[in-house]
């Protein structure tokens, strides 16, 4: 009895896990910021070894999650983890409301035609400050 | 089929390191008189003024008009793009060391980047959770530490990221083209569409921006 209990489970969170990967790395495929990293930085040829990335970091970074495993990485990988997760999530952050079209539809009933720049430099600063109080400053003790 | 009958397939998107644009830089020809196709290739359509590198839009209007003013005779039959890109590039040697470098920082933001995703998303669901809840649904006690669910949901999310994206490392699993490679064709569409639209709207194409 206790077999066909332990095989059910290991069945139940094998199918969580196929999902689960399937729904979070079609998102941030289909939201489109790896074309546009490859794009701004003209290495479309080396889109395989991005996509490697995302399969690595994936099954890496949920492992540790998961296994709650610890990594001594300092104070260095810290800085490096947040510099290049924090610019990931930027993109995505702007990924979304652009597949959202909150930009051009603002821009629109505003009648704006120019200052894009303006705005866009704007959201960049506004995110910055509210994330830098938010996990910052208000991080309590 | 007619002598002076001229087939005409424009490519949307061309990159010239030559400042003379030739015809045949742009679009591939076919007729039935090979002495007029082989000069038609080589028929000039422009040069570039500019020394940076740029894009131009061209209409494949003026690509027929440019083609009757020196055969009147012939007949043009467009099957390409109305509408296309010229772009062109600075001949020069690629610094490999840069593109590596780029190539990296990229590398590093995604591999960062989907981590973050992937453990955000692990506790926004509360993943831990929603273990305690099956196991206990499942075996009737509580689950003490790590058990069978937590292993299995580790194999099956490296299970589901491979069918998703269809390889591992140099492995393929089908020789259809990955959902990373299809999302980068259809953003490179995307940006040549706007651009096109754009040059037709302020009545500039063919200048340069």
């Amino acid at each position: 009895m206790i077999v066909i209990k332990v095989v059910l489970l290991f069945i139940m969170g094998l199918s969580f896990g196929v999902i689960v990967a399937a729904g979070v790395f079609a998102f941030i495929t289909m939201i489109g910021i790896i074309p546009r990293f490859a794009a701004r930085t003209n290495t479309a040829k080396h889109i395989l070894v991005y996509e490697d990335m995302v399969i690595y970091s994936g099954i890496i970074a949920n492992t540790i999650n998961i296994f709650h495993i610890e990594v001594s990485v300092g104070k260095i990988g810290l800085i490096i983890f947040g510099l290049f997760s924090g610019i990931f999530v930027g993109c995505l952050a702007i990924a979304l409301a652009e597949v959202l079209q909150v930009i051009p539809i603002f821009f629109m009933r505003a009648k704006l035609t120019k200052g894009i720049s303006i705005i866009v430099i704007s959201i960049a600063l506004g995110k910055a400050v509210g994330a830098f109080y938010q996990l910052y400053l208000n991080a309590g003790p | 089929m007619k002598e002076t009958l001229v087939y005409l397939k424009a490519d949307k998107h061309n990159e010239v390191t030559d400042k003379t644009v030739l015809l045949s830089d742009i679009a591939k020809v076919y007729g039935r008189n090979t002495k007029i196709i082989d000069e038609l290739k080589n028929v000039k359509l422009f040069d570039i003024q500019s020394d940076k590198e740029c894009k131009y839009m061209f209409s494949v209007l003026r690509v027929i008009e440019l083609i009757i003013a020196i055969y009147p005779e012939l007949e043009i039959i467009s099957l390409g793009e109305t509408d296309f890109i010229v772009e062109y590039k600075k001949p020069r040697k690629s610094k490999v060391v840069f593109e590596y470098m780029k190539t990296a920082f990229v590398a590093l933001s995604i591999f960062f980047g989907s981590a973050f995703s992937i453990m955000t998303f692990n506790e926004d669901v509360s993943v831990s959770k929603v273990f305690d809840l099956v196991y206990k649904l499942v075996m009737g006690s509580e689950k003490q530490g790590g058990s069978i669910l937590e292993i299995s949901y580790s194999i099956g999310l490296p299970i589901g990221i491979i069918i998703f994206f269809n390889h591992f490392s140099k492995f393929k699993l089908h020789n259809d083209p990955t959902p990373i490679q299809i999302q980068m064709r259809l953003y490179e569409n995307d940006v040549n569409d706007t651009l096109i639209t754009d040059a037709n709207r302020e009545g500039n194409t063919i200048d340069c921006n």
